[in-house]
């Protein structure tokens, strides 16, 4: 390479900074999704995985905003940017959104025990149903222990209506409690 | 009254001796076939001899064979001294032959005819070298005469067949012209019975399918339980189905399931080569066990239609396979697979379970499943390129780019986009050319001469006149004219010529068959399609050369073709799926088992060429060709697995000739009762070559009583009291009541399957499958007995054979008759007789199907039109 080359490269390297960005994920279920997640985030370009929170289901993220697709681009369409190479890489079992604005200690937990969970596909089919609904912020479905878990804006939802869809779905409950837990950490 | 039969039976031209002849029908006919009696509504006083009225011809024919088999007079009458009734017999048969032939000889015995559609695709693909080419299907179905479609009584061509060859033409032409500078990129793919698009993924959500790793549950796709898999749509997206794993199947395909392997779906027709792992295994609620024994799996090629999703697509069967006990078994096949087509599976010996309505679904099921570890298929395969189709239309001119704003006068040639017909969904990718390819030539009519000198020939079967090359060299110069370019110019001179009566008929202008004539009956006869360039070289006229290339067609795998249709016609083996048993009253049955069925009986034909076994084979044996399922059928042991072998067969077994195969007592049976009647009739018609007049339309129908309180044997007891049934049934039941120990499915019975409530005793397992459910229960006894004419009696079915095969002559005869209608076209005429029996003669009364063959071969009544 000419030292002309490699001079440009360096400056474009300084000055080119990277801006990062948090977003809520869809698709993290078990704890195991993050390393799915961040073996899928390796073919993301111009922006690059920065860190998971399983807890809280973010994701935060650093972009070059000199970099195509991202040079002066506004904040829905950096997300859509991110979250379109994100799905692409995943086979669209994760989806960004913009962080939801109810504070934490606002949610409530409500914890249900599944018949029959006990694959991936499973445990992703019934994460799929409760975070499809209304009121739902965030859930983990787990087939290692059989659990669904769901976050949910008391506003808008509440567990009997949880466990009507699940049942529509032919999910069977084997035992449901609002039981609370410690606080996630940010 | 007798003064008006003896003025009208000395009317008959041509007799000899008609005093003695007219005293022979007075003294022994007249009293019974008069004009008030009239038996068999036949009034000989009346009956003039007008032999060009074919109806009255054939009546002679008839009132001589009965006199000369010795049926007329019957025995309860006076006798004729023997001496009397052969030269009576001599004399009318001398007076028929003489009448036909003046007849005939003015015509060509074998009508002009077409190619059958079978003849028609086998003769394309053999020309272009592309053995799977699905032509068939586009055109209409042909007829059938005298029993055959070949016959040219029914090989006429209307508009609508003309617009389908030219369809045809076409779709071949598009397949044989090379369109691109390389072969489409080989691929190959590895599949699994769960890839997306098809019924396994599905299925395994719900426990008819399993995943094994290691010949154990999948831990990372446990079985099915008391809850099925939740959202197949999440499993698809998450991957749960692209797995390495195996995939253990316990459900047979039905009217809702179809196994497809969905990961390849065929964008360039041609060869391709498919390989597959099979095992079987024993399922215990979980546990993966040695299995019951081989099983059989099934592989079959899918003819996707519309836009390919669900099931029921057409499809064939490429073969059985063998899937011993926990044994992964590799098979490997070429197979030809055309345009959006993809294979197919199926557990084809197990049982019809289905775990999805099933409490703990796979998990609480135990039974036999089958394995698939995995399916690669690789191709198109071309071991050459140009492929030989396009060399053939095309020779060595180069294959280059077209561009059209070089040649602005040319017309862009057409082509078929295979990528944007394709039915998407698998894991093999398209290879599109970029740009136009197309051939070169640097001085067009010389190159089209070249090449249609070298290409007519060989496409209609016979040297071709200078006329006529000219007359398509003249199409290729019009085309290019008209601004087509090289290669389409040809194309319409190639179409028009697939599309000419050279090539869609027969060509026998001569009398005595010229050498090329000869050819191409022979390859018709033996390969069902043209010649190839040895025997169109070879001196047929000369009776060895004849002979040694008869072996060499009845060697080559080309001669399946012709047990294949042979049979489908002769055996009626193309109706074998013509009715569904019933489910209740015999739930054994299985498409598998109907197939291997039809298995046997082709390969026991084979069996019967190959060894030059005699025609009393055609009803009795001491061998049999079986495969696992059809020696379970039949109550044989120790025959594993799905390939058809000869077997020899225990003393006094009933099986083994067509007599008593399982196809032939499908065929004769409606899947629900049997009738001797019918039953009667094939083997009469079939088989001693000897078909029973029709019903008179008067009679009613025998209708079977399906409450079972009275057997078929006692209602036809009450219609032979009839005097006019009783005499054709006389002739046509006692084979049928024989056949009455076997069902409709060709296993054998002592007492009758029925279902009705509250009646019949319990009906023994047997060899029924236990994962079958069995609900029919055992009614009144069959009683296979009888007396046929001549005071034959017989027991059972083994006295039938015995007497059957006693007549070896007739049999042979039958067989004669059929082979030779089916080779030459025609039905064997009256006149015909002489030379059939001097066919019959050199085959001799003990000598074998293949002595006979050959005898037909060299017969002048095989080389003359």
């Amino acid at each position: 390479m000419k030292p002309l080359a490699i001079l440009i490269m360096l400056t474009l390297s300084a000055t080119a900074a990277e801006q990062t960005v948090q977003y809520s994920v869809r698709g993290l279920f078990q704890p195991d999704r993050k390393d799915a997640l961040t073996n899928a985030a390796t073919a993301l370009e111009n922006c690059r995985l920065i860190e998971v929170n399983f807890d809280l289901a973010r994701a935060t993220f650093g972009y070059d905003d000199e970099a195509q697709g991202f040079k002066k681009a506004k904040p829905e369409q950096i997300l859509q940017q991110i979250d379109n190479q994100v799905r692409s890489a995943t086979n669209h079992t994760f989806t960004l959104q913009q962080p939801r604005a109810l504070a934490e200690d606002k949610l409530k937990r409500i914890e249900f025990t599944i018949e029959g969970l006990d694959c991936l596909g499973c445990s992703y089919g019934a994460y799929s149903t409760v975070v499809a609904i209304e009121g739902v912020e965030r859930a983990t479905a787990s087939f290692h222990d059989g659990r669904l878990t769901a976050f949910i804006d008391p506003a808008k939802t509440n567990r009997e209506a949880v466990a009507e869809v699940l049942k529509k779905k032919d999910i069977k409950i084997v035992e449901a409690t609002d039981k609370q837990e410690p606080k996630p950490k940010n | 009254m007798r003064l008006t039969f003896l003025f009208l039976f000395l009317l008959i031209p041509g007799l000899p001796s008609q005093a003695a002849s007219a005293a022979f029908f007075e003294q022994h006919c007249v009293k019974c076939h008069d004009a008030e009696v009239q038996k068999g509504n036949l009034d000989l006083t009346a009956l003039k001899a007008d032999y060009a009225n074919a109806e009255n011809f054939a009546r002679w024919v008839k009132i001589h064979d009965r006199i000369h088999s010795g049926e007329m007079p019957p025995k309860k009458e006076k006798r004729p001294a023997e001496a009397e009734t052969k030269a009576m017999t001599a004399a009318l048969s001398q007076s028929l032959i003489a009448a036909e032939r003046a007849q005939l000889d003015a015509t060509s015995r074998t009508s002009v005819r077409r190619l059958t559609r079978v003849e028609y695709e086998n003769t394309v693909r053999d020309l272009f070298d592309m053995p799977g080419l699905a032509l068939q299907i586009l055109l209409p179905a042909d007829g059938t005469a005298h029993g055959f479609d070949k016959n040219a009584d029914t090989l006429e061509i209307s508009h609508v067949n003309v617009a389908k060859y030219v369809e045809a033409a076409d779709l071949a032409l598009d397949l044989a012209i090379a369109t691109r500078p390389k072969a489409p990129a080989s691929q190959k793919v590895h599949l699994s019975l769960l890839n997306r698009g098809g019924q396994g993924a599905y299925l395994s959500m719900q426990g008819d399918v399993v995943v094994l790793r290691d010949q154990k549950a999948d831990p990372a796709f446990p079985p099915a339980s008391e809850h099925r898999h939740l959202d197949q749509g999440a499993h698809e997206r998450i991957s749960s189905f692209e797995t390495d794993s195996s995939v253990g199947v316990f459900r047979r395909e039905d009217e809702s399931v179809n196994y497809y392997f969905r990961g390849h779906t065929t964008i360039y027709p041609g060869r391709y080569r498919v390989r597959t792992s099979l095992w079987s295994f024993q399922w215990d609620k979980g546990k993966v066990l040695p299995a019951r024994g081989t099983e059989a799996a099934r592989l079959a090629v899918v003819q996707l239609t519309s836009d390919g999703r669900g099931g029921q697509h057409p499809n064939y069967t490429l073969d059985y396979f063998d899937a011993p006990s926990l044994k992964p078994t590799e098979h490997e096949l070429e197979v030809w697979m055309n345009h959006n087509e993809l294979m197919g599976f199926d557990v084809a010996s197990l049982a019809p379970v289905a775990n999805y309505s099933r409490k703990d679904r796979a998990m609480g099921f135990t039974g036999p499943g089958i394995a698939v570890d995995w399916m690669d298929v690789e191709g198109p395969i071309h071991d050459v390129w140009p492929p030989r189709s396009h060399q053939l239309l095309f020779g060595d001119l180069p294959i280059e780019e077209f561009i059209a704003k070089d040649h602005p006068e040319v017309r862009v040639p057409a082509r078929k986009n295979w990528e944007k017909t394709w039915l998407r969904g698998g894991k093999n990718k398209a290879d599109p050319v970029t740009g136009i390819w197309t051939v070169r030539s640097d001085n067009p009519l010389a190159d089209a001469q070249r090449l249609l000198a070298a290409f007519l020939p060989k496409a209609f079967r016979q040297p071709v006149a200078d006329a006529t090359l000219k007359a398509y060299i003249d199409i290729v110069a019009g085309r290019l004219q008209a601004g087509e370019c090289f290669e389409s110019a040809m194309r319409e001179a190639y179409r028009s010529a697939l599309c000419s009566p050279d090539f869609l008929y027969h060509a026998e202008p001569e009398t005595k068959l010229a050498q090329h004539a000869l050819a191409c009956r022979l390859s018709y006869f033996l390969w069902n399609s043209a010649p190839d360039a040895e025997l169109v070289a070879a001196n047929l006229h000369d009776a060895k050369i004849l002979r040694v290339q008869t072996e060499r067609l009845l060697r080559d795998a080309k001669s399946q073709r012709f047990v294949e249709d042979f049979l489908g016609q002769w055996l009626k083996l193309r109706l074998i799926a013509a009715n569904d048993p019933d489910k209740k009253l015999y739930p054994e049955f299985s498409p598998y088992l109907q197939d291997s069925m039809v298995a046997e009986t082709r390969a026991y034909f084979r069996e019967l060429i190959g060894r030059d076994l005699n025609a009393t084979h055609l009803v009795k044996s001491g061998f049999a060709m079986l495969n696992q399922k059809l020696a379970t059928h039949y109550g044989i042991d120790g025959v594993v697995g799905p390939k058809i072998r000869r077997v020899e067969l225990p003393q006094d077994c009933p099986r083994g000739g067509f007599l008593t195969q399982a196809a032939i007592l499908k065929i004769t049976a409606n899947g629900t009762t049997t009738s001797p009647v019918v039953r009667g009739a094939f083997v009469l018609d079939r088989l001693l070559g000897q078909p029973p007049d029709p019903p008179p339309s008067s009679v009613a129908a025998v209708e079977p009583d399906v409450r079972g309180t009275t057997t078929i044997r006692e209602q036809l007891a009450q219609h032979r009291n009839n005097a006019i049934c009783a005499s054709c049934h006389a002739k046509i039941d006692p084979p049928g009541f024989a056949l009455e120990s076997f069902d409709v499915i060709g296993g054998q019975r002592d007492r009758y399957r029925i279902v009705v409530e509250g009646t019949g005793d319990p009906a023994p397992r047997g060899s029924i499958d236990p994962f079958i459910g069995i609900s029919f229960k055992l009614g009144l006894k069959v009683d296979p007995a009888g007396e046929m004419i001549g005071d034959l009696t017989f027991n059972d079915i083994r006295d039938m054979q015995r007497l059957l095969a006693a007549k070896p002559e007739l049999l042979l005869r039958a067989l004669a008759q059929n082979l030779l209608s089916y080779s030459t076209g025609r039905e064997v005429a009256f006149s015909d007789r002489p030379a059939l029996k001097t066919i019959l003669d050199k085959t001799g009364p003990q000598g074998g199907v293949r002595t006979l063959i050959h005898a037909i071969i060299q017969s002048p009544l095989f080389q003359t039109r």
